[in-house]
């Protein structure tokens, strides 16, 4: 019994420590570019503003906008601009969505952000009004939000692991 | 420090699961190398343990510091990244030699249960020692760098966050395959010449020095994405480029050689790194180490109780041995009773503004099913209906057996299925006068029954809401029995069944030392206090494992000829599906067409709904998987008998169901309890808690984690199902070809199930007992 408790030991650990280590990178690490893909980007005097927009494509729900200010000399970031992000349907200035961009939204402190929640598909008029101490600028771009994908299509890992555990587990009595 | 500097370091990504798995992975780890290093503290040491951290704290920094999101403005940034995950991590996860620790620090019964025969088997050891064999490690990270350094696969990765996770997880996968053969983790024994790591490692450093040069010699920027970005500190992307390609070839080639040197010392100079101090050998030989090791043991040999004792010390043991815990339990909850009764007689009729419409529909249910989630059946030990059992014992004779006729449980089935239907029929959840008539009800039935009768008939053979804590509490992770049967076999008063000195026994007639799992037991505690020697409690069981078996249960009998408790089930496993399902909004839209084509009232389509539901269905779906079933037993075995032995798989999958639905009413609308209380607590002229906030009587957005926790539920009950009715075809003692046969049927009802429930979920919900528009 003993030697059989050790060959087991000595076959099984390491597979084992391959499918616990390996779990780490089977979990949704935050594995996206901070802020998204670059929309819309402007010198303005002495300063460039960067926008991005994330998820890419955009689509209707929640989305998020990060702005990126910089001297264009140094190349440093500015960080104590008060920036606001004005969203609304193209055409339809009424129906505008109004939010300040911060540093503590943002998870790239070398940006500002601002969370918002599309609420349905359409071409969207984007506009970034930024205030420094110095200067202020604005930015308009149009970009389409695309319809969101149903829930299920982003969480489908999460009713579908247990096939694989079951697929493993096969595996494992076939074995025997 | 620079603003800009300190901008950067305050850019950590919060990924919860990431960090979670990190620590779940160190947790595991040091329990294990903790219980290895009091054998072994020789091959145990701490640096083990530092590697393992160094190794996690590794993955953690590539994927959830300020790295993560500057590599999507610097590609030397992104770079490092990488090199974390291939050349940092992997190393020091084997150097760790992580494969005793954490399968010793996994709890004994997933690890004999499902680990251990799940990783020695031949199917997944075969590809492991083909993968990690140098002639395959080798192949695998060259393919895994040179793929994804190609434009256009890099630029995938930047762009969709999916495949920047794929890659990540590639890299990370490729670094573990490519160093085990370097490092050969202990316990592994080397297959091959370690001749054979010299070129190798050789090898691998030349393409690593290729694809570096490739990078810093370049003339144009490969990645266009880094034309895009902003440039931090004016660094040109071609400069970033060279920077990335430098980092890649100097610590890349340090990785590479520093071993080989290392290891073509050991074989020229025959160098044993690994001499055990002759103290330690003549100790215990590492081979005697190894089977001593518990990592495979199945149950412990040794003489002692049979279940540990969880609340064994602490003043949660002296609070459950106490006499009067479970009134102290019952008398907050009797209060909350009587307000709902006052409340739903008396308050404002709308379920949002009342006690009546949001208490026992949204708190109370959530908390049952999280309680018997976590603990067990914690409702009826705090049930205040069975108070009023102490008054009829003194008013009323208590001396009449129950009627022979009814001692089963198809009474409590019907008055289930009537329940469930009258919730929907009557909207029981919007009616705060219903509700209150309903909690009357319930004491006046207790007091009537639990009067004449003897024996807690009540609970034991009408309480529709006892039915299904019982049956869910099958699935709870600890049970009332005794600790140590020994003691039990000696013991000749049975106090836990007769009582002592003013102290009832069981009134449920269960003898403890052959009660089995959770079934009729109330968690009333009577046998913990009437025990004289201690030796009842709460004790820790493996969820589910209570179905596992079919022995002879004290009070129950065998399970499998039960009818009346497999058809409780089967009522209530699949009244959870349609009682969530009648809340979802294409199944609403759906009743209301067909009673218009069919010119039904509401309450008809409704009636029609629960007869198809937890009636019709769960007969047809239970007969066929019988009959199908039954085609693989050998010998015959009646239909009846197969469906009965196999409805209690499908209970995790049940509870599984009730918690998501449960969970999201709660976790979306707890903070209904603040307004309405406040409004009560006005009304009676008490206290001055403020002005109402009606806001909070709405239904909160549904948070992000909600969804995949009910997910999780679902999945968790899915695969305890089919694991239950697996155990369960083998207890029918046939041979594997006639298992499979046998289970095959169940488990497409479970997965079809299963698949039910994944759709209700993933529907909008309607919001009861909330306001609809926020106040």
């Amino acid at each position: 019994m003993p030697n059989r408790f050790l060959r087991g030991c000595v076959v099984s650990a390491p597979v084992v420590a391959i499918l616990l280590t390996g779990s780490i990178a089977l979990l949704p690490a935050v594995a996206g570019a901070d802020g998204g893909a670059v929309r819309a980007s402007k010198q303005h005097g002495n300063y460039q503003v960067t926008v991005f927009t994330d998820p890419t494509p955009l689509l209707a729900g929640p989305v998020d906008v990060s702005v990126f200010v910089q001297d264009v000399g140094t190349g440093q970031p500015i960080l104590d601009g008060q920036i606001d992000v004005e969203v609304a349907p193209r055409g339809r200035s009424s129906e505008t969505i109004r939010l300040a961009a911060t540093r503590a939204a943002a998870s790239n402190k070398l940006f500002q952000a601002a969370q918002l929640d599309l609420p349905h598909a359409s071409w969207w008029t984007f506009a970034v009004i930024v205030r420094l101490p110095t200067d202020s600028m604005d930015l308009h771009f149009e970009l389409e939000a695309g319809d969101p994908p149903p829930n299920w299509r982003s969480l489908w890992p999460w009713f579908c692991w247990p096939f694989l555990v079951i697929a493993l587990f096969a595996l494992s009595r076939r074995s025997r | 420090m620079s603003a800009t500097l300190d901008a950067c370091l305050r850019s950590w990504p919060w990924d919860p699961w990431l960090l979670a798995t990190c620590l779940v992975s160190v947790t595991l780890y040091y329990r294990g190398w903790r219980a290895l290093g009091r054998r072994d503290p020789w091959r145990w040491h701490g640096g083990r343990l530092v590697a393992f951290f160094g190794g996690v704290a590794a993955v953690y920094l590539a994927l959830a510091s300020p790295i993560e999101p500057l590599a999507s403005l610097l590609l030397g940034v992104h770079m490092v990244q990488h090199l974390l995950l291939i050349m940092v991590a992997p190393p020091l996860v084997w150097l760790s030699a992580p494969m005793f620790p954490l399968l010793r620090g996994l709890p004994r019964s997933v690890r004999t249960l499902w680990v251990v025969p799940l990783v020695s088997s031949r199917e997944l050891r075969r590809p492991f020692h083909r993968l990690t064999h140098p002639l395959t490690a080798l192949p695998v990270l060259i393919a895994a760098s040179w793929l994804w350094h190609v434009p256009p696969a890099y630029e995938l990765a930047l762009r969709s966050p999916p495949w920047h996770y794929v890659q990540h997880a590639c890299f990370l996968l490729a670094g573990l395959v490519f160093w085990y053969p370097v490092v050969r983790p202990f316990p592994s024994r080397p297959r091959w010449s370690a001749w054979v790591l010299l070129p190798y490692l050789i090898l691998a450093d030349i393409q690593n020095t290729v694809l570096s040069a490739l990078l810093t010699f370049s003339a144009r920027v490969l990645y266009p994405h880094y034309t895009q970005v902003p440039r931090i500190a004016n660094l040109s992307p071609l400069d970033d480029q060279t920077a990335a390609g430098v980092l890649m070839w100097v610590p890349g080639s340090v990785a590479f050689l520093a071993p080989l040197f290392a290891i073509g010392l050991r074989l020229l100079y025959g160098a044993e790194t690994e001499r055990r101090p002759r103290a330690a050998q003549k100790a215990n030989t590492p081979d005697r180490v190894i089977y001593h090791l518990p990592v495979l043991g199945s149950r412990s040999t040794r003489p002692g109780p049979r279940h540990a004792r969880p609340f064994a010390v602490g003043p949660l043991y002296r609070f459950f041995r106490w006499r009067h815990a479970r009134l102290t339990l019952q008398i907050p909850l009797l209060i909350v009773a009587a307000a709902v009764i006052y409340d739903g007689l008396c308050g404002p009729q709308a379920s949002p503004l009342n006690l009546a419409g949001v208490l026992p529909w949204i708190h109370w249910r959530g908390l049952v099913v999280l309680g018997l989630l976590a603990v067990g059946n914690l409702s009826c030990m705090a049930c205040p209906f069975t108070l009023p059992r102490r008054l009829a014992g003194h008013w009323l004779p208590q001396r009449w057996s129950w009627p022979r006729g009814l001692r089963s449980k198809w009474l409590a089935v019907a008055l289930l299925a009537l329940f469930l239907w009258a919730y929907e029929a009557f909207a029981l959840w919007d009616s705060p006068w219903w509700t209150a008539w309903i909690t009357i009800g319930y004491f006046a039935a207790a007091f009537a029954v639990d009067g004449f009768f003897r024996g807690a008939a009540f609970c034991k053979y009408v309480c529709p809401i006892g039915q299904f804590n019982f049956v869910q509490s099958l699935v709870s992770p600890f049970e009332v029995a005794v600790h140590d049967r020994q003691i039990c076999t000696s013991c000749r008063t049975k106090d836990c069944l007769r009582g002592r000195a003013g102290i009832p026994g069981c009134e449920l007639e269960l003898f403890q030392p052959r009660k089995s799992g959770n079934l009729d037991c109330t968690f009333c505690l009577d046998c913990v206090q009437a025990c004289p020697h201690a030796n009842v409690g709460l004790v820790a069981s493996l969820p589910g494992s209570q179905l596992w078996h079919d022995r002879l249960r004290s009070g129950v009998g065998r399970l499998s000829q039960r009818a009346d408790v497999a058809a409780l089930v089967a009522v209530l496993v699949f009244g959870s599906f349609a009682n969530a399902a009648g809340m979802v909004g294409p199944v609403v839209e759906w009743q209301q067409r067909t009673a218009a084509a069919l010119g039904l009232s509401a309450r008809g389509m409704i009636t029609i709904y629960y007869l198809l539901a937890i009636v019709l269905t769960p007969l047809g779906a239970v007969t066929l998987a019988s009959l199908a079933s039954r085609r693989g037993a050998q010998p015959p075995v009646a239909l009846l008998a197969v469906a009965t032995r196999y409805t209690y798989a499908l209970i995790p999958l049940g509870f599984g169901m009730w918690l998501a639905h449960y969970g999201f009413h709660l976790f979306t609308s707890y903070e209904t309890i603040v307004p309405v209380t406040q409004r009560f607590l006005a009304d009676l002229g008490l206290g001055n808690l403020g002005e109402p906030n009606w806001r909070c009587a709405c239904c909160l957005p549904s948070p992000a984690w909600l969804l995949r926790a009910e997910l999780l539920f679902l999945d968790l009950g899915f695969l305890l199902s089919l694991y239950t009715g697996y155990r369960l075809s083998f207890s029918a003692e046939s041979g594997r070809r006639q298992v499979v046969k046998e289970f095959l049927p169940w488990s497409a009802l479970i997965t079809l199930l299963f698949f039910v429930g994944v759709w209700v979920v993933f529907q909008p919900m309607q919001m009861r007992g909330t306001m609809a528009a926020g106040g």
